[in-house]
């Protein structure tokens, strides 16, 4: 199915019935992992929109056609990194559970904490560590893929991982104890 | 390993309830698409391979002919035009508080908001605290049906507090306010903007029972939080339908209103003041 993004010839007008098929399969995953990458939803969907367009663009430039779904991803991460990096400080720690968490009030409370306890030590790891982790936990990636999509060795992505996982242990220690500060 | 396990399940659980309930709409999303790949063919438009090479030599020798040609200033204008026309496009969309109004928490409080009794449970603060003024009407409509639902009261010794601190000489910023429903054994905790509401301030509140873990809620101009007290903790066990439980521990609760600079790294709230209740006297009281 990826691979006949590229039988789609260079010079018709209408998208590629191969990429339509791609993006409807991929569409929504991919939006979900921007949304936690980003914390935003809005912006998550412009993301995955210019991946997709990037992807078109480049497939004269694909050498391998199975990789197109992994182009992709690493299309969207890299999208959302530098949205990210763009965004830089204007972030604030308040929007976290704001813009994530829309749709609440059906889940119990306690099923509510839990969600906002983890997802905020999740955004409080490191930016490498927190896409090792939602790559990892999120889209299910076998380490090999990871270190794919993050352009980095096998060994950084186990590291990191496993730095990740110290860090959120210790701060969900935390939160679930009596908390950090009187 | 049963601990890594557990964490391994947290995190995937965590992630996946964060964002699966929502669907983007595909087939508006598809159109979308459409759109963009038929302007990507516009001047930015690159060519696939083999046909990339040829057309950039043939830019690459207009150029030079331009060069020659003293063609230099007019080209540079017309790449500067071209390049400023499209920074526009690259300009991502912030965080928009329209489509994001501070969660669930803030405008539907947690409980089921059905249509709301008369304000019996009318909040009086004392004007000795905090003088109404003119400007200053919202804070006085507050009650606790509408900022926790119905059933909730408004816990003894524990009035409105004001933020940014000094009380006595003006009326408060924000209001950290506790509540407690006897029936279904729940606290709330609302932090409201007293003055200026509809500003979009960021505001936050927390609930955290003894030895029971903290239950945050972030919001625009108005934070909510629920939580069960544990019945666990709570050696007295029957209470009286207006009071609170007398088990005897302490709740931390607080609330901040955002106005400081929080950074992205640092989770301390500035402006946020914890107060502790113990529910056996319903006095405030510091937590051991």
């Amino acid at each position: 199915m990826a691979a006949a993004v590229l039988a789609a010839a260079p010079g018709t007008t209408a998208v590629p019935s191969a990429l339509e098929v791609l993006f409807r399969q991929r569409y929504v995953q991919l939006c979900r992992l921007a949304a936690l990458m980003l914390r935003d939803r809005d912006l998550a969907e412009q993301v995955v929109m210019e991946a997709f367009t990037h992807t078109y663009a480049a497939r004269g430039r694909l050498r391998d056609p199975s990789r197109a779904e992994a182009y992709l991803r690493q299309s969207v991460v890299n999208e959302a990194r530098t949205v990210l990096r763009r965004r830089g400080r204007e972030w604030r720690v308040n929007e976290v559970s704001a813009s994530l968490a829309r749709s609440e009030t059906a889940a119990p409370v306690e099923a509510r904490i839990e969600l906002e306890r983890v997802t905020r030590a999740v955004q409080k790891l490191p930016e490498q560590q927190r896409l090792t982790v939602l790559l990892r936990y999120y889209a299910d990636l076998p380490e090999a893929q990871i270190a794919d999509t993050l352009n980095c060795a096998v060994g950084t992505v186990k590291s990191n991982l496993s730095k990740a996982r110290a860090n959120l242990a210790r701060a969900l220690a935390d939160s679930d104890g009596t908390g950090p500060d009187g | 390993m049963g601990d890594d396990d557990m964490l391994d399940t947290r995190i995937r659980n965590a992630l996946h309830s964060a964002v699966d309930d929502w669907q983007p709409n595909v087939d508006s999303a598809t159109g979308r698409l459409q759109d963009a790949i038929g302007a990507s063919r516009g001047p930015g438009w690159r060519a696939p391979r083999g046909q990339k090479s040829r057309e950039g030599r043939r830019r690459l020798g207009m150029l030079r002919q331009g060069l020659r040609a003293g063609w230099a200033l007019p080209v540079a204008a017309v790449m500067l035009a071209t390049a400023v026309a499209a920074v526009p496009t690259l300009v991502y969309r912030t965080h928009t508080p329209a489509s994001t109004p501070g969660g669930s928490h803030s405008r539907t409080p947690g409980p089921p908001a059905q249509n709301l009794p008369a304000p019996t449970d009318q909040l009086s603060l004392p004007p000795a605290l905090y003088p109404p003024g003119p400007s200053d009407l919202p804070w006085q409509l507050h009650t606790a049906t509408k900022l926790c639902g119905p059933g909730y009261r408004h816990l003894d010794g524990n009035l409105g507090v004001s933020l940014p601190g000094t009380g006595r000489t003006r009326p408060p910023e924000t209001i950290v306010y506790l509540f407690w429903n006897a029936r279904s054994g729940t606290a709330c905790v609302a932090t409201v903007k007293a003055r200026k509401p509809h500003t979009g301030t960021r505001t936050t509140a927390y609930l955290q029972p003894d030895r029971a873990p903290r239950s945050t809620a972030t919001g625009a101009d108005q934070a909510v939080v629920h939580l069960r007290v544990p019945t666990t903790s709570m050696p007295g066990g029957g209470h009286t339908p207006y009071n609170p439980p007398a088990f005897g521990g302490c709740i931390r609760w607080g609330g901040s209103d955002g106005t400081a600079q929080t950074s992205f790294d640092n989770t301390r709230f500035d402006n946020t003041r914890v107060y502790y209740t113990s529910f056996a006297n319903g006095d405030q009281w510091p937590c051991p």
